[in-house]
């Protein structure tokens, strides 16, 4: 074999490659789910124990007078001793009704609710969260924190279920299980709601499997006052993440993090894509600023943490670079489509194979993980690769049944398979894999667009809600790498969670 | 209704910590049977429809 033909083999076998990374992300979410099988096995009840630290929940307020007053409400008629539970609501220079709303509770409910004022705010989250921690140390009382979110609900019983966790020392946090709670939700929020199954009460599962968390959820982190020693007092305003930040803090200052399953949060999600847009672009870019502040962290195994393992990394990493395994992939398909075609159809069905058997293991496993959601949210679950992928793992599965059903519609409607037509339908197959984030992404240029707008739902069911944030992580390097101006956009809440 | 401490610390928490150890071992459960979803599908796709 001469030189030319060596090249031209390796070429082929490196796009061979490329495109099989496109099933990375799925077989490394599978592992993942796997992993919260042995979950009843490797977790943190044997070191729990009745416990109840007095602890000061930190709520930051930007214009919340929807929400904060029945917020308070349910936070002081929380299952846990009332002399051991203090509010603060740290508003944000509220042009709203917010600080008279809180002044009255703080009325309401003396000593046990405390209004805390900046008066020049729109800093952040974490400037804000800074603001009353500062406060909050300043004496000895308290002996947890927990930060939440104005609008989220938590279960009667969910605060104490974390805190039995910081009875064992070596624990310094302790997250929830966050569910979308809009009640009455539309499709968005159904598609977030199956999303928080898999992100949460899977995810985070497997990450206590792994002894290492990625992130701790904004609305629900406990802390022990040990840990916010430890990590400085200061929640870190630098970033887009403060929360995976304090949570790598946290872990790299040697204590555990843990995730509660079975503490329940509900909290309401945007109700579209744009807000949904806003939302996210903000977290994915704090994860291309986590990646990148901690790179020293990635695939470096340590005795003092599990931060540095393989498997965190790949469970990192798997969605940190989705978009470019998607894009790699959908290339090389399209490269080898013209310089060698039956190469290029045997490594795509392999690729959807992997990819067909991922997706039914992971959406029947989540849709059990969380009946009481799935009830809502089946459909999504269904449709989160979106129709055209979801063809396209049908066919895998089924390669003669769906050609027979192709043939005798076609033939139905007068059209004839001809070679051109099969090979024109391979060729938009292989540009799928990556174009259907643009085919996503529509949704949310539609949805700024007037009566367009009531296309964008159709976008996001034909390209998948998967796709829509995999295009909103791709957004995400843009804009990091334009060193683009780190926004707070806040999102919108009506107060519509159901308790 | 107030929260009472010391009946929780002496009767409950046990009995809540072993309601969650159950409902873990539902998810351990859960995970075989999707796993044997797959399985099947598997089979399905040999027997049936090749």
């Amino acid at each position: 074999m001469g030189a030319e033909a060596i090249a031209a083999t390796v070429g082929k076998w490196t796009l061979v490659v490329f495109v099989l990374m496109g099933a990375i992300p799925l077989a490394a979410a599978t592992y993942q789910f796997l992993l919260i099988g042995i979950h009843r096995w490797r977790h943190h009840y044997d070191q729990a124990a009745p416990f109840f630290p007095r602890t000061a929940i930190l709520i930051p307020a930007w214009n919340e007078e929807a929400v904060i007053g029945g917020s308070i409400d349910r936070l002081v008629g929380l299952e846990y001793p009332a002399d051991r539970l203090r509010v603060f609501v740290v508003d944000d220079a509220s042009t709203d009704a917010t600080p008279d709303v809180v002044l009255a509770k703080a009325a309401e409910y003396p000593g046990r609710v405390v209004h805390l004022r900046r008066e020049n705010g729109g800093q952040g989250k974490a400037h804000t969260l800074n603001h009353g921690l500062g406060i909050i140390l300043q004496d000895g009382w308290m002996e947890a924190l927990l930060i939440m979110d104005a609008d989220v609900i938590y279960e009667p019983d969910s605060l104490r279920k974390m805190t039995r966790h910081l009875a064992d020392p070596e624990v310094g946090s302790v997250t929830a299980y966050i569910k979308e709670g809009s009640r009455p939700n539309n499709w968005m929020q159904r598609f977030i709601g199956y999303e928080y199954i898999t992100a949460q009460a899977a995810a985070r599962r497997a990450q206590n499997v792994l002894g290492a968390l990625a992130c701790l959820a904004g609305g629900a982190q406990l802390h022990s006052r040990a840990n916010l020693d430890s990590i400085g007092g200061r929640i870190d305003t630098s970033s887009l993440a403060e929360d995976t930040f304090t949570t790598i803090n946290t872990q790299l200052a040697g204590n555990r993090c843990i995730f509660e399953g079975n503490a329940i949060v509900r909290a309401e999600e945007p109700d579209g894509i744009v807000g949904l847009w806003k939302q996210r672009l903000r977290w994915a870019r704090g994860n291309v600023q986590v990646s990148l502040r901690f790179r020293s962290l990635w695939f470096r195994p340590s005795p003092e943490h599990r931060l540095g393992s393989a498997s965190f990394a790949i469970f990192w990493f798997s969605i940190f670079m989705l978009p470019i395994f998607m894009i790699l992939s959908s290339a090389s398909l399209v490269i080898l489509f013209f310089i060698d075609f039956p190469l290029s159809w045997a490594t795509f069905q392999r690729l959807w194979i992997i990819n067909a058997l991922s997706f039914v293991f992971i959406t029947t496993y989540a849709l059990l993980i969380d009946t009481e959601t799935s009830r809502t949210t089946w459909r999504e679950g269904v449709m989160f690769p979106g129709l055209g992928s979801l063809l396209i793992i049908l066919y895998t599965v089924f390669p003669k049944a769906f050609m027979w059903v192709v043939a005798n519609g076609s033939s139905a409607v007068g059209v004839e398979l001809t070679p051109l037509i099969v090979k024109s339908v391979i060729f938009t197959a292989y540009v799928w894999v990556a174009g259907c984030m643009l085919v996503a992404y529509l949704g949310k240029v539609a949805e700024a667009r007037g009566w367009f707008r009531l296309l964008s739902p159709l976008f996001v069911y034909l390209g998948g809600y998967g796709p829509l944030l995999c295009a909103c992580t791709f957004a995400s390097y843009i804009y990091e790498m334009r060193g683009a101006e780190m926004k707070w956009d806040k999102t919108v809440k009506t107060g519509n969670v159901a308790a | 209704m107030t929260f009472d401490m010391d009946q929780y610390t002496v009767h409950d928490f046990a009995a809540e910590v072993e309601k969650d150890l159950r409902f873990e071992l539902q998810l351990a459960i859960r995970c075989v049977i999707s796993v044997l979803a797959v399985v099947i599908l598997v089979l399905a796709r040999q027997s049936w429809f090749v």
